[in-house]
């Protein structure tokens, strides 16, 4: 009779551990990162009944794994799509691009050369010179902006991937000191799938949770990021050649290894926005240089000699921190159709000196550096002031774009005649020759001109970001795929749910029907003996 | 494969977005009439566009140095046809002052004529063009002629200006007036004229006067049909170079067309594609809140009473 009360008993609470159980699924139905949990069964060993001998969460460390991998990929891809489709669309628009201003500034050259001495055309090309020193200034502050709002962003991704590899480091913590994985065990197992999701989606963290619940957790190359249950000191940092790099432990990581949204923010900063910058500083200092070394060969109006209508950008030499000799390197234009694309670093091994393009691909140099030897790159000059250490690292930009300037001149300043004309001259030849000259080949061995070099800027800027985006894309379609594969392995399902809760009622109200009927057979037994 | 509540919504949700977006994308295309806004919806047909742009504004501005070349040409043709006037009317001049049946205040009413005609023909070559400047001087700044009366200095002209005024087609900017306002001779208009009245007022009273007189009066005709050679040679010039623009007018109006159909053709939205993609989106995100409303409706918990 005890027995029956006992299995009857042993039932009823069983199945009570299994509907709160089904209630707490039902609670977490939209909780992010929960896993289902379930009951397993097993009969109670001696006196029958019946026990809870597990509790599981329904979680697939291979597909969490998958998951992480492919949130890391798709955030990085849709950040860095981000910031180009915003650069493309600035790049795009008559009103915020390049294309139409120099279009405007070679319309009014050509106009002038029909109305040499008009006032009015006059002005018309001082307004356009100064429209397009001002959209230059506005793309290169526009992009110097895109690149503290990715620093900015970069920042906070860091801040937060500390605050969330400190948690981690706390829950990892208790997991391991939990005996057996009961209800708060398997909260803090949620917990941690949700906190290394969060690190993969920022910093491309991978981790890999063992068998025996102890944690991995390090960037691509390795650099662990837990080690002993004590977290890694994240921060943000610049290298020598003055690029942001993630610290780990006050020690800079290669760019390459971080993924996520810092990845695709870093390669932003260190490649995209560095190429916009470059190809943005080759077109303005090619339309100063062609306007300013026309202008200056011709003559004003009232016959002196032409000036130049812009601050021309320059090139900028940065050399790195960690050089050991104090020289520096002075660069001047000296052929802009020969000027390299990009910007380039120079090293010197101590005894020679070698060039390479932001590809790595070595690039063509000659002379030593000294005064009357300067290093040659494409149609940049470099002398070396001060003396040169084994190792020693420079930086070259081949313009600053945000130099470009126009010139606060007089109409009559302009020069339409050539040099040597009398005052007032109707003679247009120096303007023609500007016109001619802007129309030219300049640049890709005299095939390209400036309006073509930024209009194949404005496409190219387009292709890469169809490109990024087609590849956010791509990535955004695999991490759907894997979180479907997590969600339909430790997902709820309330139909499942209604199920379990349907069955686990029936079960417990049979139990309970038991007890009724061992107590009702008590009675039974209590009235005979009475009797 | 297990279907988690999750997954479901998410792909509710998901193809709403999808649709949503869709939707915003035809919406835009209707409103601007374009097909794309970023070169990155279609780095190749944008790539053309902005050649296109290039060509259009390149067309544009041919389009009006044309206007201005035009300009300076038709003034200078109606100079050069009040020159040709006046040099016409001087030879008749000449003509009537070769006979002998005239008296002194004949020749002194010939003389006064030819000395207008000096001061209408300095006139003449004194035009300024739109801006100020002299019509005939080409480059130069000065009038070409200053003094008086009996004193003109002729600066001469230079060449004028070349403007382009399409791919690779430059014209003058006006007539080129070097030596129209001078005679065979070498000598300038206004100051042969005067020398002409000079002769035309003579009466010799012998017969070798007489004679000298005639031949120079013959040879003042011959300098000014010399001249009118030259003005009809200009004029001829100014037809020529208006003949050319107008052939260019027909061709850059041509290409301007083909051009603005390039643009159309590479840019333009086809609205009734854009508007069927529109219905088609609108349809579709009905159908998907539909789904919608009937995952919320439907669950096994509804029927657990």
């Amino acid at each position: 009779m005890t027995q029956l009360f006992d299995i009857g008993r042993s039932a009823l609470t069983t199945y009570q551990a299994a509907l709160t159980t089904v209630s707490r699924n039902v609670a977490n139905v939209n909780t992010p990162g929960y896993a289902r949990q379930s009951v397993q069964f097993g009969q109670r060993i001696g006196g029958g009944g019946v026990e809870v001998i597990q509790l599981s969460r329904a979680a697939d460390n291979s597909a969490l794994q998958s998951a992480r991998s492919a949130i890391s990929e798709n955030a990085g891809a849709q950040a860095r799509a981000d910031a180009l489709s915003r650069i493309d669309a600035r790049l795009s628009d008559d009103a915020t691009g390049l294309a139409e201003p120099l279009r405007a500034l070679t319309t009014a050259v050509s106009q002038l050369s029909a109305r040499p001495t008009d006032p009015a055309a006059r002005e018309a090309l001082l307004r356009a010179t100064d429209d397009f020193a001002a959209q230059v200034q506005s793309l290169d502050a526009n992009l110097r902006s895109e690149a503290d709002q990715a620093t900015s962003q970069l920042g906070s991704l860091v801040r937060g991937a500390q605050n969330q590899l400190e948690e981690l480091a706390l829950v990892q913590q208790r997991l391991e000191e939990a005996p057996v994985l009961d209800a708060a065990a398997a909260t803090l197992a949620d917990q941690r799938d949700v906190l290394l999701e969060g690190l993969a989606e920022t910093l491309g963290v991978q981790s890999r949770v063992n068998a025996d619940g102890s944690l991995q957790i390090g960037l691509a190359n390795g650099q662990p990021l837990l080690e002993a249950g004590q977290p890694a000191r994240l921060g943000l940092g610049t290298n020598a050649l003055g690029e942001l790099e993630l610290t780990v432990g006050g020690v800079g990581q290669p760019r390459r290894i971080v993924g996520g949204e810092a990845g695709g923010l870093l390669q932003l900063l260190d490649e995209d926005i560095p190429a916009a910058q470059d190809a943005l500083g080759r077109i303005a200092a090619g339309v100063a240089d062609v306007v300013n070394a026309n202008q200056t060969a011709g003559a004003a109006l009232d016959g002196s000699p032409g000036q130049a209508l812009f601050d021309s950008p320059q090139p900028r030499v940065r050399p790195a921190s960690d050089n050991a000799g104090a020289g520096t390197l002075t660069a001047q234009r000296v052929d802009l159709g020969a000027v390299p694309d990009t910007r380039f670093t120079l090293e010197f091994d101590g005894a020679n000196w070698s060039a390479s393009g932001a590809d790595g691909q070595a690039l063509a140099l000659a002379g030593t550096g000294a005064a009357g030897d300067p290093l040659r790159v494409g149609g940049l000059e470099l002398t070396l002031s001060g003396g040169a250490a084994a190792g020693d690292r420079f930086v070259v930009e081949p313009a600053v774009a945000g130099q470009i300037a126009a010139r606060p001149l007089d109409a009559d300043a302009l020069a339409t005649a050539p040099a040597g004309s009398a005052a007032n001259s109707g003679d247009n030849a120096q303007i023609i020759a500007l016109a001619d000259a802007l129309a030219g080949g300049l640049f890709d061995g005299g095939r390209s001109s400036l309006q073509q070099v930024t209009n194949t800027w404005v496409s190219a800027t387009g292709e890469a970001a169809a490109a990024a985006q087609s590849r956010a894309d791509v990535t955004a379609a695999a991490r759907d795929f894997a979180v479907d594969r997590r969600d339909a392995i430790q997902g709820v399902n309330l139909d499942e749910e209604a199920a379990d809760l349907l069955r686990y009622e029936k079960a417990y109200q049979a139990a309970a029907q038991v007890l009724a009927t061992a107590g009702s057979l008590f009675d039974s037994v209590l009235a005979a003996v009475r009797r | 494969m297990r279907i988690a509540n999750s997954m479901l919504y998410r792909q509710v949700l998901d193809a709403l977005q999808q649709q949503t977006r869709g939707q915003f994308e035809a919406q835009q295309a209707i409103s601007s009439g374009l097909r794309f806004e970023r070169a990155g919806e279609d780095p190749v047909a944008m790539a053309g566009v902005l050649r296109q742009q290039d060509a259009n504004a390149r067309l544009a501005a041919y389009a009006s140095n044309a206007v201005v070349v035009e300009s300076r040409l038709r003034q200078s043709e109606l100079g050069l046809d009040a020159l040709n006037d006046t040099l016409q009317a001087a030879r008749e001049t000449l003509l009537r002052a070769q006979s002998d049946a005239l008296n002194s205040a004949d020749r002194a009413t010939l003389a006064a004529e030819l000395r207008s005609a000096a001061a209408e023909v300095a006139a003449i070559a004194n035009r300024q063009s739109e801006d100020g400047r002299p019509l005939y001087g080409g480059s130069t700044p000065q009038a070409l002629f200053t003094g008086a009366a009996g004193a003109w200095v002729l600066n001469p002209p230079s060449a004028p200006a070349r403007v382009a005024v399409a791919e690779g087609r430059q014209l003058d900017l006006g007539l080129d007036a070097r030596g129209l306002f001078t005679t065979p001779g070498g000598s300038d208009l206004p100051t042969a004229l005067e020398a002409m009245a000079d002769q035309v007022a003579l009466a010799p009273a012998d017969a070798p006067g007489r004679a000298a007189r005639a031949a120079a009066l013959d040879a003042a005709i011959g300098e000014l049909d010399g001249g009118l050679e030259r003005v009809s040679a200009g004029r001829s010039r100014v037809g020529l170079d208006l003949a050319t623009l107008d052939g260019l007018a027909d061709s850059r109006e041509a290409q301007r067309i083909a051009g603005e159909q390039e643009l159309s053709r590479l840019r333009d939205a086809d609205l009734a594609a854009e508007i069927s993609r529109l219905a088609q989106h609108s349809a579709s995100l009905e159908a998907a809140r539909a789904v919608f409303q009937r995952l919320e409706s439907q669950s096994l918990f509804n029927y657990l009473r």
